[in-house]
């Protein structure tokens, strides 16, 4: 019962987890500069406004989904589904845009074929009691489906104007889907920081014995949770559309790949508990220069996969490091 | 035995952590044939000292003697090469596999081809289990064991390696009072063939009924090595907390009969484990539940929170039905209940001492439940801690860094925070030493001062004697008989306890029970 085994500093363990959570994002930061300086001597367009400008509106649909997976993972959950459902969403809003809906509506019925994907996700994990992993593994394969068949295996080209403008807008010189990004996460932090719902969510990524045996209702905060990155999901797919202008439904493979990565590369826990949104938006960012950079000097676009994987494997690495230093459990995921 | 050489020989163990000093320079013999007790309160250095012997942790300085040839420190496989076998706290078992491949667990006899060889696998584990005299069926799966059955597996699976030194880390702490004695009778056993045991436990009485010699541990520091019977209890708790401790001024009371009955539980059941319990508790007032392991209390105490749900019979808060199927609803209702296993089911790890103390109840401003503000909890965590005199340094500080007492306390205070008035309270200092006992007596008596109700549910008989003021004793999950405060001492509760299992006819005419048979 004895405590004395874990490795204290005198501020407490707390203090030196919240003092890497800091090194974390200090960290992403310097990695984001060392990209820019190296690019920009090799190839000095780089730093260019255009391309600045690529880089935030490229991050913003995977800081967007970010924020809704950062939750997830928070509880221990995670979703695989949140591609397909992009693709659902971005089909779903340039079918109905493409064929005459208003843009408003067009728009509303994405997401909320988001969230009820994601609400769908959360009761097949409550309900029927299946991992979480499992669970979205199917919705993966189910909204790919319902993406497939609504859009009858083609593609849609938007022309509505107001759409595209969304992809193209600038706001005080920051692209639109950027800000966009910002509102979500802004929503976001004061969901899981502010809130005793963040607090819950928390708490049963944490212990979920302890957090129902503390009268907190963790079945609907997981359904709530998955609705909630189903959500961020679909406004990533409506940003797609808005972006690409002509989307089908393969629009978003690999997509949860990428968003776990920055989620993790973010500094959010995948043993639950913690979740590191502002962590998670920079990441983004970084994945998007990172992109962005390979393209400006000329490295086959294939590599980007190469290099998402690599950072997704260094991210996790660092978070077991990072256990040992702090002397908590290893990030092993029973159940999911 | 001073003639002999020492089996296991420490001299001189100095163990840091970071700027931590776990253990100052430490010496610790061990003979044959002998029970040595290691006692202190938590945070002693117990377990450093243990993790040591067992090769989990390098000490800084020190050297270490096994059979008189120097050790070196080399991991914990070779701790187990040099004889020395560990019964650990938590369990290692492995739930899903069968009791003989965990007791043979990576020493499996083997055939030709490195196939198992099953016959003798089971008959290995049979021989073991029987010179511990237990009757566990060697093919059983382990994690269909009782706590106690498992806790004395573990002891099994440490002697198939035939170890000299066995070292043992509070193998009682889970198991009830038969269970202890039978577990006592098992290490007598195994001094008598020459098995050195070093025994870590924070029951007293069972240092003295077993140990030959103690060492005492206080902040790292070795305050004393004895003779047993050299030292009585008293003595020995100014040595391990460095003071006398306080005692509990506490008589049991009658509590006055106008007083409200705020829980009435009338011929409650749950199939399986328990039925027609019937009782009440006043504001005011604190009620014991004693009852071997099995006795259905532990349940019972789940079922009226909303963990478990009776299948018949009613329970009423303050005149009003009581019907949770979730542990909100009985929160909503006033109940809390501070549960069994602090750790699993208790306390949030990664959060703060004040985060996990308004888990789930907002401060009491008047303001939006849903958002945090966290002023106006710290400001009432203040309140809370002078009220249960929690000791942190911080109400940020992560919970896991407080003493096992004083993370009691802060989930005493949820019961606070939330506004409870009848509070269950399940082994409410399970694994906290003997000053954080006090302690938290002290915190559970000012609440029911405060006019809660409060149930207190052990398998420690002294405890229930300390602390309540009446004392309904459970035996196969049937309410068997209730001791009023004239006849509430440690003997009657142990004894009515163990009759109730006996005989099960014997039905006291004090007791609320129901004459039909069980469903």
């Amino acid at each position: 019962m004895s405590t004395t085994t874990v490795p204290r500093s005198p501020l407490g363990r707390l203090s030196v987890r919240r003092l890497l959570d800091v090194l974390q994002s200090a960290g992403l930061l310097a990695v984001l500069i060392v990209v820019f300086v190296v690019v920009s001597v090799l190839e000095p367009h780089f730093i260019s406004g255009a391309s600045l400008k690529t880089i935030l509106v490229n991050s913003s649909q995977l800081a967007v989904c970010g924020v809704g997976m950062t939750m997830v993972i928070a509880l221990r959950g995670i979703d695989l589904s949140v591609g397909s459902v992009e693709a659902l969403a971005a089909v779903v809003a340039a079918k109905l845009s493409s064929t005459g809906t208003p843009l408003a509506l067009a728009i509303a019925i994405a997401l909320l074929a988001g969230l009820v994907a994601g609400t769908i996700n959360g009761l097949i994990i409550t309900q029927l009691r299946v991992p979480a992993f499992v669970a979205t593994l199917g919705m993966l394969s189910i909204a790919q489906g319902v993406a497939l068949l609504y859009s009858n295996g083609g593609s849609f080209l938007v022309s509505d104007r107001a759409f595209t403008a969304i992809g193209r807008d600038v706001v005080l010189g920051v692209p639109l889907p950027f800000v966009i990004a910002l509102l979500a996460l802004i929503a976001g932090w004061v969901l899981f920081n502010q809130t005793r719902f963040g607090r819950h969510t928390a708490a049963a990524g944490d212990n979920e014995e302890a957090a129902i045996a503390s009268g907190i209702r963790v079945r609907s905060l997981i359904v709530a949770v998955f609705a909630i990155v189903g959500l961020t999901a679909a406004l990533a797919g409506v940003l797609v559309t808005a972006q690409v202008g002509d989307v089908d439904a393969t629009v978003g493979m690999g997509f949860e790949l990428n968003v776990i990565a920055v989620v993790v590369l973010g500094g959010t826990s995948l043993a639950g508990g913690r979740g590191n949104l502002p962590g998670t938006v920079l990441a983004s960012v970084l994945v998007a220069s990172i992109n962005a950079a390979l393209n400006i000097l000329g490295v086959q676009t294939f590599y980007q996969y190469l290099a998402v994987g690599l950072l997704l494997i260094l991210a996790l690495a660092l978070e077991a490091f990072r256990d040992r230093l702090t002397g908590s459990r290893p990030s092993a995921r029973p159940g999911v | 035995m001073p003639d002999q050489q020492p089996i296991l020989a420490a001299h001189g163990i100095v163990k840091r952590f970071g700027g931590v000093q776990a253990l100052r320079g430490v010496d610790f013999d061990l003979h044959a044939s002998e029970v040595h007790a290691l006692v202190g309160e938590n945070g002693a250095g117990k377990s450093t000292l243990i993790r040591v012997l067992a090769g989990l942790h390098r000490p800084d300085e020190g050297t270490l003697e096994v059979n008189s040839r120097s050790m070196r420190f080399g991991g914990p496989l070779a701790a187990r090469r040099a004889g020395i076998g560990t019964v650990a706290q938590e369990f290692t078992l492995v739930p899903k596999l069968s009791v003989a491949e965990n007791v043979l667990l990576g020493h499996e006899p083997r055939r030709p081809w490195r196939l198992l060889d099953w016959p003798v696998m089971r008959r290995r584990t049979s021989e073991l289990l029987e010179q511990l005299g237990l009757e566990i069926d060697p093919q059983a799966r382990a994690g269909s064991l009782s706590i106690a059955d498992q806790q004395l597996v573990e002891i099994a699976k440490a002697l198939s390696l035939e170890p000299s030194v066995l070292i043992m880390d509070e193998p009682t702490a889970a198991l009830n009072p038969a269970e202890v004695d039978r577990l006592i009778d098992v290490v007598g056993a195994l001094r008598d063939r020459g098995v050195g045991v070093l025994y870590v436990t924070h029951r007293l009485g069972e240092v003295f009924r077993l140990a030959d010699r103690i060492t005492v541990l206080r902040d790292g520091e070795q305050v004393a090595t004895q003779a047993a019977a050299a030292i009585d209890e008293d003595e020995l708790i100014t040595q391990m907390l460095g003071r006398e401790l306080t005692a509990v001024d506490h008589e049991p009371q009658e509590v006055a009969e106008d007083r409200q009955a705020l829980l009435r539980v009338s011929e409650l059941s749950l199939e399986g484990d328990f039925s027609q319990v019937s009782f009440e508790v006043r504001a005011g007032e604190v009620l014991g539940i004693a009852g071997l392991v099995g006795s259905g209390r532990s349940e019972l105490m789940r079922a009226l929170f909303g963990l478990l749900h009776p299948t018949a019979g009613t329970a009423e808060v303050d005149a009003t039905s009581l019907t949770a199927t979730h542990p909100r609803d009985a929160l909503a209702a006033g109940v809390f209940l501070l549960a069994e296993d602090r750790k699993a089911e208790g306390l949030i790890p990664d959060l703060s001492v004040r985060e996990n103390l308004f888990l789930t109840a907002a401060p009491d401003d008047g303001e939006s439940p849903w958002l945090l503000r966290r002023s106006a909890e710290t400001k009432e965590y203040e309140q809370v801690k002078s009220f249960l005199d929690i000791r942190a340094d911080s109400p940020e500080q992560p919970i896991p860094t407080l003493s096992g007492g004083n993370q009691q306390k802060v989930l005493l205070g949820r019961a606070m925070a939330s506004h409870a008035r009848v509070l269950l309270l399940s082994e409410p200092t399970r694994g906290v030493d003997v000053g954080a006992k006090s302690d938290i007596y002290r915190a559970l008596r000012k609440l029911a001062a405060d006019d809660a109700a409060v149930v207190v549910s052990s398998s420690d008989a002294l405890e229930l004697s300390q602390v309540c003021d009446r004392c309904l004793v459970m035996s196969k999950g049937r309410a068997v008989r209730v001791l009023g405060p004239a006849e509430l001492d440690e003997d009657s509760i142990v004894a009515a306890a163990v009759r109730g299992r006996d005989d099960d006819e014997a039905v006291d005419e004090h007791v609320d029970v129901d004459k039909e048979q069980p469903a």
